[in-house]
């Protein structure tokens, strides 16, 4: 009953209209309309498959050397701690990287400082006779050199010291390395296979699904925040927490269902949403049968999380600080959470936003899957260990504890008394 | 089960601030005033009461109930705080549905009781107006049916008149009087008209402590011969003010009628003796415990 009336109080208000507002924007800008097509069947003779991962050092050193040297010459390095982030290096650290460029290109730190012929890649922009921008790609312009003959440990080592160097984080570092520069074009078997796995009943659903919670799971990982400090502040905004505390209902009790009645709330929308994305792909796949049930269970064991845990420490902090700083720690928290994702296969045990912006790459998050389990198992206990954390605010607060204002109230006072006395003194 | 609230010794500090100071009460069923000014510490007393504050020392016992048992002690309380308010965009009736259920109030239980509720404090006309379109008495008239929604045998009412018009002030007080046959009802007021209408026992608070405990009559009998009234000229006044304590004074022209307390036979040509009512005799328990009392506002 409890929970039908806080239902009531939640989707009757205004927040709560923004917040569909939010989450209905953000599927129909990158989902909706004409946005969802269907994957291309792959054929034969086609110029690109695309690119895959593959561990080979003949293809990485030199990539990654031609990296270095390349950002060498442009005078700062682009490392990704949180965001995006130009390291310009101390004179000292600038000479060990010119001396690593040279065990590896054989160029000595006088031919890299006096190559003045250096272009970056770039696009040059020139309009046709009806005056449409014409983009033309100008690959760079480096110095000549060969590769030097270092072993591939070695030079893992040396890429690991450019990137501590860097302050980590840069696209030398060890983790990132073979994703960034050993690419291989794919064959065309290997992406008939990817297309052939793609459209398995069982899996079709999930990939539309994987790519829904990707673009979904961006904004269920704040905007649950407002909504949530929002509302559980009704009591305090209308001066009813006196009238609500002397009731005889239990905190765990009172507490539980108001949080449950606002996450039921806020999935309202992403079901709608996600069912309205499975309409659509069946549409786009008449042939094709397609199972719901993988799809549903994965969409709503990555996106429940979200929710669950983001509304449970903004009521948590909402109770025991304010909402303003539940919403400000909980934008911080997304922020950094964004700027340390990949797009693609970059899936953490901690990290609270998960991506996986592509269609497909079926192997590429089967092959993350147990990040992926234990990620969000973490998240579902944090909001129940965050759920009862407020529980415990709550009624501590509901017996007099955490009195803040009449704390606050006071030492105001007395800091103007002092003042006035000294003054008066 | 006991009818009592038994108040023993409590004591309860903000920070350095002592809010009560050992408060010793014993309050039995029917109505029991609280008087003090803003500030004596009687909204920390009835929040204390009703299980919403901690108190540091003492001990507090709601009908046989140690204050400690919040969740026994809620079920039995029906509270009223000074500032009442509810969702605006609720309706009085679903406001009142909704309190119920915090209540752990069955359906028909719920149903039944608001029926009789809304009756009792004349808002069946207005059930279905929202709670932001109610007049501040029909706000406190909303405010006495939800304290008394779950039927407690403790109400604690926190200054429920102050702000309302002189006809909706009587309406809540027999409103209270009714309810207080039933149960203790604990009124908190800095307006010494209300108790004199509604309660028999009182107690006067300043500073966090009980300052007086007794009967309405035995705090009149207390200022008995004490109470004078005289005619002035306007320029004796602020000599009059110093000594004494002006309760009222009406002028007229270039004399002023006053009535002020003296505790021997006063120095003032032409002064009467008058019988003291509640104000006088509450201004004169404040100054015969050593507080210090404002008095001599101009009354046109």
């Amino acid at each position: 009953m409890l929970l039908v009336k806080e239902w009531k109080k939640i989707v009757f208000s205004l927040m709560f209209v923004l917040y569909v507002a939010v989450v209905a924007a953000m599927y129909y800008t990158q989902l909706g309309g004409d946005l969802l097509t269907p994957e291309p069947k792959p054929t034969p003779g086609m110029d690109n498959y695309g690119t895959v991962v593959k561990e080979d050092a003949a293809i990485l050193m030199p990539a990654a050397t031609e990296e270095l040297l390349r950002e060498y010459l442009n005078g700062y390095y682009v490392t990704y701690p949180f965001f995006y982030k130009e390291v310009k290096p101390k004179e000292n650290e600038k000479a060990r990287i010119a001396e690593i460029l040279g065990e590896l290109t054989g160029l000595s730190r006088k031919e890299l400082d006096s190559f003045t012929d250096f272009q970056d890649s770039r696009y040059d922009i020139a309009n046709d006779e009806n005056g449409n921008p014409v983009y033309t790609y100008r690959e760079a312009v480096y110095p000549e050199y060969e590769m030097q003959p270092v072993t591939y440990e070695h030079f893992r080592e040396l890429m690991g010291e450019v990137d501590e160097i860097l302050g980590g984080n840069s696209s030398y570092a060890p983790k990132t390395l073979v994703n960034r520069f050993s690419r291989v074009p794919k064959t065309y078997e290997t992406a008939l296979a990817e297309y052939q796995t793609m459209m398995q009943p069982a899996n079709l659903g999930k990939a539309y699904t994987r790519l829904y919670c990707d673009y979904l799971g961006i904004v269920l990982a704040v905007i649950p925040v407002f909504a949530a400090a929002f509302l559980w502040m009704a009591d305090r905004r209308a001066h009813m927490q006196a009238l609500v505390y002397s009731r005889k209902i239990s905190s765990v009790k009172l507490v539980c269902i108001r949080y449950f009645a606002l996450v039921s709330a806020m999935m309202l929308p992403v079901v709608v949403t996600f069912v309205h994305m499975m309409i659509k792909v069946e549409g786009l796949y008449p042939e094709q049968s397609i199972s719901w049930l993988p799809a549903v269970g994965l969409g709503l064991f990555w996106l429940l999380p979200y929710v669950l845990s983001v509304t449970a420490v903004a009521v948590f902090l909402s109770e025991l600080i304010g909402p303003l700083f539940a919403i400000f720690v909980q934008c911080i928290w997304w922020f950094l959470s964004l700027e340390a994702s990949e797009l693609v296969g970059g899936i953490t045990r901690w990290t609270l936003l998960l991506r996986h912006n592509r269609l497909g790459g079926e192997d590429i998050f089967a092959a993350q899957f147990a990040n992926f389990l234990w990620n969000r198992a973490f998240y579902l206990l944090l909001s129940a260990a965050c759920l009862l954390l407020a529980a415990l605010v709550f009624d501590k607060k509901r017996g007099g504890a955490f009195g803040r204002r009449e704390r606050w109230s006071v030492a105001y006072k007395n800091i103007f008394r002092n003042r006035k006395n000294k003054s008066a003194a | 089960m006991q009818e009592k609230i038994v108040i023993e010794n409590v004591s309860k500090f903000y920070g350095r601030k002592q809010a009560l100071k050992n408060v010793n009460l014993t309050i039995e069923k029917g109505m029991f005033g609280l008087l003090g000014r803003n500030g004596a510490g009687k909204t920390t007393l009835m929040k204390t009461l009703a299980a919403l504050h901690r108190k540091q020392s003492g001990s507090i016992q709601v009908c046989g109930i140690p204050i400690e048992h919040a969740k026994e002690i809620r079920a039995i309380t029906g509270y009223l705080p000074q500032d009442f308010s509810m969702y605006p965009s609720m309706r009085v009736e679903e406001a009142l549905d909704y309190l119920g259920v915090l209540s752990e109030m069955e359906r028909g239980d719920r149903r039944q009781k608001i029926e009789i509720l809304l009756e009792k404090v004349n808002l069946t006309e207005h059930r279905n107006k929202k709670v932001r379109g109610l007049s501040g008495g029909m706000k406190r008239r909303l405010g006495i049916a939800q304290a008394l929604l779950h039927d407690p045998k403790v109400l604690i009412v926190d200054e429920p008149t102050a702000g309302l018009d002189p006809e909706e002030r009587i309406r809540f007080r027999n409103l209270l009087c009714e309810v207080a046959e039933e149960r203790i009802v604990l009124l908190s007021t800095h307006i010494v008209g209300d108790i004199e209408a509604t309660c028999e026992d009182i107690a006067i608070m300043h500073e966090g402590e009980i300052l007086w405990q007794g009967t309405v009559e035995q705090l009149l009998g207390n200022a008995d011969g004490k109470v004078y009234t005289a005619t002035v000229e306007n320029q004796q006044l602020p000599e009059l003010k110093k000594s004494y304590m002006i309760t009222a004074m009406l002028k007229q022209g270039k004399t002023t009628h006053v009535r002020f307390i003296a505790d021997g036979l006063p120095d003032v040509a032409g002064a009467s003796p008058e019988k003291p009512g509640c104000e006088d005799a509450y201004v004169y328990c404040l100054y015969q415990k050593g507080c210090k009392v404002y008095g001599g506002e101009e009354t046109v």
